[in-house]
Protein backbone atom coordinates (compact mmCIF):
# COMPACT_ATOMS: atom_id res chain seq x y z
CA UNK A 1 0.00 0.00 0.00
CA UNK A 2 1.31 3.48 -0.80
CA UNK A 3 2.08 5.76 1.91
CA UNK A 4 0.39 9.05 1.80
CA UNK A 5 3.11 12.32 0.81
CA UNK A 6 3.70 13.96 4.22
CA UNK A 7 2.78 17.31 2.03
CA UNK A 8 -0.25 15.55 1.08
CA UNK A 9 -1.29 14.50 4.58
CA UNK A 10 -0.75 18.09 6.01
CA UNK A 11 -2.92 19.63 2.74
CA UNK A 12 -5.78 17.16 3.60
CA UNK A 13 -5.89 18.85 7.50
CA UNK A 14 -6.76 22.38 6.19
CA UNK A 15 -10.08 23.06 5.00
CA UNK A 16 -11.33 25.38 2.38
CA UNK A 17 -12.99 28.32 3.99
CA UNK A 18 -16.86 28.27 3.85
CA UNK A 19 -18.97 30.75 1.64
CA UNK A 20 -19.96 34.35 3.42
CA UNK A 21 -23.62 33.86 5.22
CA UNK A 22 -24.89 36.60 2.76
CA UNK A 23 -22.83 35.04 -0.41
CA UNK A 24 -24.28 31.74 0.38
CA UNK A 25 -27.78 34.00 0.88
CA UNK A 26 -27.42 35.65 -2.39
CA UNK A 27 -26.86 31.81 -4.60
CA UNK A 28 -29.83 30.53 -2.86
CA UNK A 29 -32.10 33.44 -3.63
CA UNK A 30 -31.14 33.21 -7.26
CA UNK A 31 -31.60 29.65 -7.49
CA UNK A 32 -35.11 29.96 -5.89
CA UNK A 33 -35.67 32.30 -8.51
CA UNK A 34 -34.40 29.94 -11.16
CA UNK A 35 -36.61 27.59 -9.98
CA UNK A 36 -39.28 29.59 -10.14
CA UNK A 37 -39.21 30.70 -13.83
CA UNK A 38 -38.25 34.61 -12.49
CA UNK A 39 -35.28 35.56 -14.93
CA UNK A 40 -32.41 36.23 -12.93
CA UNK A 41 -29.21 37.20 -13.27
CA UNK A 42 -25.69 37.80 -11.00
CA UNK A 43 -27.20 40.13 -8.84
CA UNK A 44 -24.73 40.10 -6.08
CA UNK A 45 -22.31 42.36 -7.54
CA UNK A 46 -24.75 44.83 -9.05
CA UNK A 47 -26.70 45.04 -5.80
CA UNK A 48 -23.64 46.51 -3.89
CA UNK A 49 -23.96 48.88 -7.02
CA UNK A 50 -27.34 49.75 -5.67
CA UNK A 51 -26.54 49.95 -2.07
CA UNK A 52 -23.49 52.05 -3.21
CA UNK A 53 -25.62 54.16 -5.21
CA UNK A 54 -28.18 54.39 -2.41
CA UNK A 55 -25.72 55.41 0.35
CA UNK A 56 -23.74 57.95 -2.38
CA UNK A 57 -26.92 59.48 -2.67
CA UNK A 58 -27.55 59.85 0.74
CA UNK A 59 -24.37 61.34 2.16
CA UNK A 60 -25.06 64.09 -1.35
CA UNK A 61 -28.49 64.47 0.38
CA UNK A 62 -27.39 64.64 3.86
CA UNK A 63 -24.99 67.46 2.80
CA UNK A 64 -26.95 69.03 0.23
CA UNK A 65 -30.12 69.48 1.79
CA UNK A 66 -30.71 71.06 5.11
CA UNK A 67 -32.60 69.03 7.40
CA UNK A 68 -36.07 70.20 7.21
CA UNK A 69 -37.33 68.35 10.63
CA UNK A 70 -40.27 68.94 12.49
CA UNK A 71 -41.16 68.01 16.03
CA UNK A 72 -43.44 64.74 15.53
CA UNK A 73 -45.00 61.91 16.85
CA UNK A 74 -44.12 58.34 15.60
CA UNK A 75 -44.27 57.14 11.82
CA UNK A 76 -44.45 60.35 10.20
CA UNK A 77 -43.64 59.46 6.44
CA UNK A 78 -42.74 62.52 4.96
CA UNK A 79 -42.60 61.38 1.20
CA UNK A 80 -41.26 62.99 -1.89
CA UNK A 81 -41.90 62.04 -5.82
CA UNK A 82 -39.39 62.73 -7.90
CA UNK A 83 -38.79 62.34 -11.01
CA UNK A 84 -37.82 59.43 -13.33
CA UNK A 85 -33.87 59.94 -13.39
CA UNK A 86 -31.66 57.82 -15.77
CA UNK A 87 -28.39 56.52 -13.67
CA UNK A 88 -26.64 53.66 -15.28
CA UNK A 89 -29.60 52.23 -17.13
CA UNK A 90 -31.21 52.49 -13.28
CA UNK A 91 -34.43 54.71 -13.03
CA UNK A 92 -35.19 55.77 -9.41
CA UNK A 93 -38.96 56.26 -9.36
CA UNK A 94 -39.26 57.42 -5.87
CA UNK A 95 -37.21 58.85 -3.01
CA UNK A 96 -38.77 59.18 0.23
CA UNK A 97 -37.58 59.93 3.35
CA UNK A 98 -39.72 59.00 6.61
CA UNK A 99 -38.97 59.37 10.50
CA UNK A 100 -39.53 56.02 12.23
CA UNK A 101 -39.53 57.22 15.55
CA UNK A 102 -38.24 59.57 18.14
CA UNK A 103 -36.53 58.92 21.26
CA UNK A 104 -35.50 61.34 24.21
CA UNK A 105 -31.27 61.09 24.50
CA UNK A 106 -30.76 63.06 27.09
CA UNK A 107 -29.93 67.10 27.64
CA UNK A 108 -27.05 69.47 27.24
CA UNK A 109 -26.10 72.60 26.99
CA UNK A 110 -25.11 74.83 23.85
CA UNK A 111 -22.00 77.41 23.71
CA UNK A 112 -24.17 79.82 25.09
CA UNK A 113 -25.14 77.80 28.10
CA UNK A 114 -28.42 77.41 27.74
CA UNK A 115 -29.97 73.96 27.89
CA UNK A 116 -31.18 72.09 25.23
CA UNK A 117 -32.72 68.65 24.94
CA UNK A 118 -31.30 65.70 22.68
CA UNK A 119 -33.51 63.42 20.59
CA UNK A 120 -32.80 60.81 18.29
CA UNK A 121 -34.96 60.60 15.81
CA UNK A 122 -34.44 57.41 13.56
CA UNK A 123 -35.02 57.96 10.34
CA UNK A 124 -35.37 55.43 7.29
CA UNK A 125 -34.47 56.94 3.22
CA UNK A 126 -36.71 54.51 0.38
CA UNK A 127 -35.87 54.20 -2.93
CA UNK A 128 -37.73 52.57 -5.66
CA UNK A 129 -36.12 51.84 -8.09
CA UNK A 130 -36.42 49.91 -11.85
CA UNK A 131 -33.60 48.08 -12.91
CA UNK A 132 -32.60 47.24 -16.42
CA UNK A 133 -34.37 43.99 -16.43
CA UNK A 134 -37.57 45.49 -15.61
CA UNK A 135 -37.72 44.71 -12.04
CA UNK A 136 -38.60 47.25 -9.42
CA UNK A 137 -36.42 47.09 -6.10
CA UNK A 138 -37.18 48.93 -3.00
CA UNK A 139 -33.88 50.55 -1.47
CA UNK A 140 -34.36 50.65 2.56
CA UNK A 141 -31.94 52.82 4.36
CA UNK A 142 -32.16 53.40 8.16
CA UNK A 143 -29.97 55.86 9.61
CA UNK A 144 -30.21 58.16 13.29
CA UNK A 145 -29.98 61.87 13.05
CA UNK A 146 -29.61 63.66 16.67
CA UNK A 147 -31.24 66.56 17.27
CA UNK A 148 -30.63 69.41 19.63
CA UNK A 149 -33.91 71.00 20.56
CA UNK A 150 -34.09 73.84 22.96
CA UNK A 151 -35.81 73.28 26.12
CA UNK A 152 -38.08 76.00 25.58
CA UNK A 153 -39.78 74.15 22.81
CA UNK A 154 -39.72 71.23 24.94
CA UNK A 155 -43.53 71.44 25.24
CA UNK A 156 -44.15 71.22 21.60
CA UNK A 157 -42.78 67.57 21.83
CA UNK B 1 -41.70 21.01 -8.35
CA UNK B 2 -39.74 23.97 -8.94
CA UNK B 3 -39.44 24.37 -4.77
CA UNK B 4 -37.35 20.24 -4.91
CA UNK B 5 -35.32 21.66 -7.91
CA UNK B 6 -33.99 24.64 -6.15
CA UNK B 7 -33.53 22.37 -2.47
CA UNK B 8 -31.76 20.27 -4.54
CA UNK B 9 -29.42 23.19 -5.87
CA UNK B 10 -28.88 24.47 -2.66
CA UNK B 11 -27.85 20.96 -1.20
CA UNK B 12 -25.52 20.19 -4.05
CA UNK B 13 -24.13 24.25 -2.90
CA UNK B 14 -24.12 23.19 0.68
CA UNK B 15 -22.23 20.20 -0.07
CA UNK B 16 -19.98 21.83 -2.90
CA UNK B 17 -19.66 25.39 -2.04
CA UNK B 18 -16.65 25.69 0.15
CA UNK B 19 -14.57 23.88 -2.38
CA UNK B 20 -16.27 26.27 -5.30
CA UNK B 21 -14.99 29.23 -3.35
CA UNK B 22 -11.31 27.86 -2.62
CA UNK B 23 -11.36 27.23 -6.26
CA UNK B 24 -12.88 30.82 -7.18
CA UNK B 25 -10.17 32.49 -5.35
CA UNK B 26 -7.85 31.81 -8.15
CA UNK B 27 -9.48 33.79 -10.00
CA UNK B 28 -10.55 36.71 -7.79
CA UNK B 29 -8.85 39.52 -5.78
CA UNK B 30 -10.86 39.33 -3.04
CA UNK B 31 -13.44 36.39 -0.83
CA UNK B 32 -16.60 38.86 -2.44
CA UNK B 33 -15.31 38.66 -6.36
CA UNK B 34 -14.59 34.87 -5.67
CA UNK B 35 -18.31 34.79 -4.62
CA UNK B 36 -19.58 36.82 -7.05
CA UNK B 37 -17.79 34.41 -9.56
CA UNK B 38 -19.13 31.11 -8.12
CA UNK B 39 -22.61 32.40 -8.42
CA UNK B 40 -22.18 33.58 -11.65
CA UNK B 41 -20.76 30.40 -12.83
CA UNK B 42 -23.86 28.93 -10.96
CA UNK B 43 -26.54 30.47 -13.15
CA UNK B 44 -24.22 29.62 -16.06
CA UNK B 45 -24.50 25.79 -14.79
CA UNK B 46 -28.58 26.17 -14.32
CA UNK B 47 -28.66 27.21 -17.79
CA UNK B 48 -26.78 24.80 -19.42
CA UNK B 49 -28.04 22.11 -17.08
CA UNK B 50 -31.58 22.86 -17.79
CA UNK B 51 -31.45 20.32 -20.76
CA UNK B 52 -29.86 17.72 -18.86
CA UNK B 53 -32.87 17.36 -16.31
CA UNK B 54 -32.01 20.52 -14.95
CA UNK B 55 -30.06 17.89 -12.03
CA UNK B 56 -26.82 19.80 -10.62
CA UNK B 57 -24.06 19.06 -12.05
CA UNK B 58 -20.73 17.05 -11.67
CA UNK B 59 -17.78 18.99 -9.81
CA UNK B 60 -15.29 18.83 -12.98
CA UNK B 61 -18.08 20.59 -15.16
CA UNK B 62 -18.66 23.22 -11.91
CA UNK B 63 -14.69 23.79 -11.66
CA UNK B 64 -14.86 24.43 -15.46
CA UNK B 65 -17.12 26.94 -15.66
CA UNK B 66 -15.53 28.75 -12.54
CA UNK B 67 -12.93 28.82 -14.75
CA UNK B 68 -13.98 30.11 -17.80
CA UNK B 69 -16.00 33.10 -16.01
CA UNK B 70 -12.75 33.58 -14.15
CA UNK B 71 -10.59 34.09 -17.83
CA UNK B 72 -13.18 36.37 -18.71
CA UNK B 73 -13.13 38.38 -15.66
CA UNK B 74 -9.25 38.59 -16.04
CA UNK B 75 -9.78 39.51 -18.65
CA UNK B 76 -11.69 42.13 -18.53
CA UNK B 77 -10.06 43.06 -15.27
CA UNK B 78 -6.67 43.17 -16.94
CA UNK B 79 -7.81 45.99 -19.61
CA UNK B 80 -9.49 48.03 -16.86
CA UNK B 81 -6.13 47.75 -14.81
CA UNK B 82 -4.30 49.39 -17.94
CA UNK B 83 -6.73 51.75 -18.44
CA UNK B 84 -5.99 52.56 -14.58
CA UNK B 85 -2.45 51.77 -13.72
CA UNK B 86 -2.32 53.80 -10.89
CA UNK B 87 -4.39 51.43 -8.55
CA UNK B 88 -2.37 48.78 -6.40
CA UNK B 89 -4.33 46.13 -5.19
CA UNK B 90 -3.17 44.89 -1.34
CA UNK B 91 -4.09 41.84 -0.34
CA UNK B 92 -5.97 41.45 3.08
CA UNK B 93 -3.83 39.23 5.44
CA UNK B 94 -7.26 37.96 7.60
CA UNK B 95 -8.82 37.27 4.17
CA UNK B 96 -7.70 33.32 4.41
CA UNK B 97 -8.51 30.56 2.01
CA UNK B 98 -8.31 27.86 3.62
CA UNK B 99 -10.19 27.93 7.22
CA UNK B 100 -7.53 28.59 10.00
CA UNK B 101 -10.10 27.60 12.74
CA UNK B 102 -9.67 24.03 12.63
CA UNK B 103 -5.83 24.18 11.88
CA UNK B 104 -3.37 26.55 13.77
CA UNK B 105 -0.67 25.19 14.28
CA UNK B 106 3.11 26.76 12.64
CA UNK B 107 3.10 24.19 9.72
CA UNK B 108 -0.61 24.48 8.82
CA UNK B 109 -0.10 28.40 8.87
CA UNK B 110 2.44 28.10 6.98
CA UNK B 111 0.94 25.20 4.58
CA UNK B 112 -2.03 27.75 3.82
CA UNK B 113 0.53 30.82 2.89
CA UNK B 114 2.57 28.59 0.42
CA UNK B 115 -0.83 26.99 -1.13
CA UNK B 116 -1.85 30.62 -1.90
CA UNK B 117 1.80 31.57 -3.36
CA UNK B 118 1.58 28.60 -5.93
CA UNK B 119 1.53 29.28 -9.97
CA UNK B 120 -1.90 29.98 -10.99
CA UNK B 121 -1.49 26.68 -13.02
CA UNK B 122 0.02 24.52 -10.25
CA UNK B 123 -2.63 25.96 -7.52
CA UNK B 124 -5.62 25.09 -9.43
CA UNK B 125 -4.56 20.68 -9.76
CA UNK B 126 -3.80 20.87 -6.07
CA UNK B 127 -7.29 22.07 -4.99
CA UNK B 128 -8.98 20.43 -7.95
CA UNK B 129 -7.14 16.98 -6.60
CA UNK B 130 -6.71 17.52 -2.79
CA UNK B 131 -10.44 19.47 -2.02
CA UNK B 132 -12.33 18.89 -5.12
CA UNK B 133 -11.16 14.87 -4.86
CA UNK B 134 -11.11 15.12 -8.49
CA UNK B 135 -9.07 12.30 -10.52
CA UNK B 136 -6.39 13.20 -13.22
CA UNK B 137 -8.16 12.29 -15.72
CA UNK B 138 -11.12 15.14 -14.78
CA UNK B 139 -8.90 17.63 -14.14
CA UNK B 140 -7.35 16.63 -17.25
CA UNK B 141 -11.31 17.59 -18.99
CA UNK B 142 -11.86 20.63 -16.40
CA UNK B 143 -7.92 22.07 -17.93
CA UNK B 144 -8.05 20.81 -21.29
CA UNK B 145 -4.07 18.96 -20.93
CA UNK B 146 -3.36 15.78 -20.89
CA UNK B 147 -3.83 13.31 -17.80
CA UNK B 148 -0.07 13.33 -17.11
CA UNK B 149 0.00 16.85 -17.48
CA UNK B 150 -2.15 17.42 -14.72
CA UNK B 151 -0.33 14.60 -12.33
CA UNK B 152 3.05 16.17 -13.47
CA UNK B 153 2.05 19.65 -11.79
CA UNK B 154 0.20 17.94 -8.95
CA UNK B 155 3.69 16.33 -8.25
CA UNK B 156 5.71 19.36 -9.20
CA UNK B 157 3.08 21.60 -6.71
CA UNK B 158 3.98 19.26 -3.84
CA UNK B 159 7.42 19.30 -4.35
CA UNK B 160 7.29 22.81 -4.04
CA UNK B 161 5.09 22.67 -1.58
CA UNK B 162 7.36 20.45 0.54
CA UNK B 163 10.28 22.89 -0.28
CA UNK B 164 8.80 25.94 1.05
CA UNK B 165 7.45 24.57 3.62
CA UNK B 166 11.04 23.12 5.05
CA UNK B 167 12.43 26.91 4.13
CA UNK B 168 10.05 28.78 5.90
CA UNK B 169 10.61 26.44 9.19
CA UNK B 170 14.21 27.03 9.08
CA UNK B 171 13.99 30.52 8.51
CA UNK B 172 11.90 30.48 11.09
CA UNK B 173 14.18 28.47 13.94
CA UNK B 174 17.12 30.17 12.69
CA UNK B 175 15.19 33.66 13.72
CA UNK B 176 14.12 32.22 16.96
Amino acid sequence: MQTPDPIEAALARLMPSAMSVSGQRSIEEMLDGLAGGVPVSPVHRFKRQLIGMAIAASIAGMVAIPVLWQPAHKTSPTVATVEPVAASEIVCLEDRDRVDSIDFEGRDSAANGSAMKIMRAHMVRERVVRVPEGYTMLISEPRDERVYVPVEAEESF
Amino acid sequence: MAHALATEWKQWLADNGARLLLFARGWSQCRQDAEDLVQEAILRLWNYQADKGATPPDLPLAFSTIRFCGLNHHRSETRRRNREESVIYLNDFQDVWLDPVLEEDEEAVLLRGAVERLSPKLREVVVMKTWGGLTFAEISETLAISPNTAASRYRYALDQLSHELRRLKEDRHANA
